[in-house]
């Protein structure tokens, strides 16, 4: 079996990296992780880089909070799901791009770019990617209230 | 000097709707561009406006070919979000009809393929054994697609014990013919030749880009949502993962087609294992929190996530088809073919869109052709081939 | 590579004498197994325009209208609209409603797709607002047996069924008195009747 490397990692390797990030256990298969969001682009790394898990998706929600941006990361090796969730402030939407060095990140920054307004910075290509090229591109469809 | 060969927004072998832009030098492929969203419906935008029962069916919509795999992973997730427990029967049923779709979608792409290599003979033969497939999933479920068994808590009709012989003469009529036209595909050099060595996708590459399913495993890559997330009935009988280091086309053939049998073989597990009982748990309300589902739909991890306010429709429903990653990935896939074979390895990641149809080859602003050309130019390259291997009549082969 | 040209030799000669696979349709019949899903029928003796299929429909095919002048409450089935689901089937108490194997829906007009269930609907005798159809509340008596007797509405309908008393015709709106206790009333009105009662004038 060639290619792939998920090694597992211990909670407390994670904890001792990212002390501020709060880990909360779902169940034994849904790990929610809360980290700031400058932080994304290095729990990302570690998740991805360091320990091979692989990025399933990112989802992007308007809530009365700010943008919440969930990054899944799914741990085939050990069967469990872990969703690194930050905030994004409406006043200022903007975060890290993955997409700069994973490309598995890059199409779902564009559409949460285009559906959602936030700005990736860094990503190297944020055209729109689902709507017709002629929407106009100061409406977000997903943003409640449009 | 580049030359740019647009293929879409229809894809002549898969009739999806995606805009392919191969940048050409000679006969090589340099570059691709690739511009979705032809078949945006805005899913996520309708599904807050539907109770969560209902939102079964819409997401049973989203494609037809794999038409369980979404309700499949809507459920999951919203029992993950509710914490609800699945009856055994219902598991084991669900397994079952996930496994028959599985079957009935590669048995679908190995005749495009087949068709689109010149092997109409293959397109047919292949497509004549869906048949009785289709009529036992009718008889089952009460449609050859749209199966509408999904429901969350369990599934929404029994298997009745009268339907399990005809269960079984159907499952081993396929996995007779299945096991014969695999060995006469794997067999054929002209196929091989076709498909060996073409469309690399290196397994670094597929690791970056995350694809999922045959395509990831036919680059090494060994992930299986039901191998190593397993719900329903995977954790509970003995199968194997179909994995192949080869990282070309004929590597993502090969998965494919043994994942029938091994499909085969699951169904019949769970036909011995299954023991009456419920087939629906009692769901009274879905609490606030979240949930996630992903399960593994013939062409690999399809992940819904759904939001909960208490209420009786979701607030926030993320879907993510499989294809979503591995199209994505053709960009490194497809460099270094021509574009006799670029076609092909577009169309081996077994996009799941949609269908729609238009396609140029263009050269200096002048059209060249269409579809149905760079069918011919497939074709032909087959013919050539099949002369140098001292084959030019191969009973698999008929120019339709 | 003589034996695997043997294999493709005998399914191609069973090929050959089977036939093409395909019907041709619709010259010949294409029959459908017994639990197709197929185009619903709705059985008028047994509906009682609930309006239960209307609210799980997906696809917004059924529709519920109310038509207060006529007093009649209606269903409508819009065909075209349907997608053989099964929830309307599912969600029905009364069986009114099952999928039969007929899938050939072709016609040369956009006309004809609707069928529709009327029956007669109660008012309020208060405030003219419906309450349901005589039908349904009929039903919900007879299933709460001996309890219906506590609530006047359902004691009203029920016995205008026994005893084959006419119907009282709406007397329009106007305030709630002592003596409305025993009409023919929507929830609303009923409580705002024994809230008076409790409390007085």
């Amino acid at each position: 079996m060639s290619g792939v490397s998920n090694r597992s990692f211990e909670r407390e390797e994670f904890e001792k990296r990212f002390p501020e990030a709060k880990i909360t256990e779902r169940s034994s298969r849904r790990v929610y992780v809360d980290v700031d969001r400058a932080q994304i682009s290095e729990v990302a790394a570690f998740l991805f880089k360091e320990h091979g898990i692989r990025f399933a998706i990112a989802t992007g929600t308007d809530t009365r909070n700010g943008f919440e941006i969930l990054y899944h990361f799914a741990h085939d090796a050990r069967g469990v799901m872990y969703s690194v969730r930050i905030f994004v402030p409406k006043e200022d939407p903007k975060v890290i791009s993955l997409g700069s060095w994973l490309p598995a990140a890059r199409w779902i920054e564009r559409e949460m770019h285009e559906l959602l307004g936030i700005d990736f910075e860094g990503h190297p290509n944020l055209k729109p990617l689902l709507t017709a090229e002629d929407w106009p591109r100061d409406r977000h469809p997903l943003r409640r209230g449009e | 000097m580049k030359k740019v060969v647009p293929i879409g927004p229809y894809h002549p072998l898969q009739e999806e709707p995606e805009f392919f832009k191969l940048q050409v030098e000679g006969e090589k492929v340099v570059g691709l561009e690739i511009n979705i969203g032809y078949n945006h419906r805005g899913h996520e935008y309708i599904s807050p406006t539907m109770t969560w029962d209902q939102v079964t069916f819409l997401v049973e919509r989203i494609c037809g070919i794999c038409s369980n795999s979404h309700p499949f992973a809507y459920v999951c997730a919203v029992e993950d979000c509710a914490k609800i427990e699945v009856p055994e029967r219902a598991e084991y049923i669900r397994t079952i009809v996930d496994e028959l779709q599985r079957i009935h979608s590669h048995f679908l792409w190995v005749g495009l393929a087949g068709h689109f290599l010149g092997y109409n003979t293959v397109w047919m033969w292949f497509w004549r054994y869906r048949e009785p497939l289709l009529d036992l999933l009718e008889s089952i479920t009460g449609n050859r697609n749209h199966y509408a068994m999904m429901k969350i808590g369990g599934v929404r009709r029994d298997i009745k014990d009268e339907d399990i012989p005809a269960i079984e003469k159907t499952l081993n009529l396929l996995e007779e013919k299945t096991a014969l036209f695999t060995r006469a595909v794997l067999d054929d050099p002209v196929i091989r030749a076709r498909l060996e060595n073409v469309g690399f996708l290196r397994t670094e590459d597929a690791i970056a880009y995350g694809v999922l399913g045959p395509t990831a495993r036919g680059s090494g890559v060994a992930i299986d949502v039901r191998k190593d997330h397993p719900n329903a009935a995977y954790g509970w009988i003995p199968w194997d993962m179909i994995v192949f280091d080869e990282c070309d086309l004929f590597a993502k053939a090969k998965v494919r087609l043994l994942e029938c049998l091994e499909s085969v073989k699951m169904i019949r597990e769970c036909l011995k294992r299954m023991k009456p009982g419920e087939i629906c748990a009692e769901v009274h309300e879905i609490p606030p929190g979240e949930g996630i589902g992903h399960i593994e739909a013939p062409r690999g991890e399809v992940f819904h996530y759904i939001r909960s306010d208490g209420s009786n429709m979701p607030v926030r429903h993320k879907v993510r088809a499989p294809s979503y990653m591995n199209v994505a990935s053709n960009v490194a896939a497809v460099k270094g073919c021509t574009i006799a074979d670029a076609v092909l390895v577009l169309a081996s990641v077994d996009p799941c869109y949609c269908c729609t149809e238009r396609v140029m080859v263009v050269e200096d602003h002048k059209k060249i052709g269409d579809g149905n050309y760079l069918i011919q130019l497939s074709q032909k390259r087959t013919e050539t081939l099949a002369k140098r291997f001292g084959d030019p009549e191969s009973r698999l082969r008929t120019f339709i | 590579m003589k034996k695997p040209k043997l294999r493709e030799l005998g399914e191609a000669v069973r090929a050959v004498i089977r036939g093409p696979f395909t019907l041709d349709f619709p010259r010949v019949s294409s029959p459908v197994a017994p639990s197709f899903r197929g185009i619903m029928v709705f059985e008028e003796d047994k509906c009682v325009v609930c309006g239960a299929c209307a609210e799980v429909c997906p696809a917004a095919a059924r529709e519920l209208t109310d038509f207060p002048d006529r007093q009649v409450r209606r269903i409508t089935h819009h065909q075209e609209r349907c997608i053989y689901c099964g929830l309307c089937e599912a969600a029905c108490s009364w069986k009114a409603i099952r999928h039969t194997e007929e899938y050939d829906l072709a016609q040369l007009t956009n006309e004809g797709y609707e069928r529709s269930v009327e029956k007669e609907l109660l008012l309020c005798e208060i405030c003219d607002e419906p309450i349901a159809t005589r039908e349904h509340l009929l039903w919900i008596a007879e299933t709460t047996g001996e309890l219906a007797y506590a609530n006047p509405t359902l004691a009203y309908v029920l016995h205008q069924e026994i005893e084959g008393v006419e119907p009282t015709l709406p007397t329009g709106a106007r305030a709630a008195y002592r003596s409305d206790h025993l009409r023919l009333l929507c929830p609303k009105c009923r409580r705002e009747v024994y809230l008076q009662e409790i409390w007085g004038y």
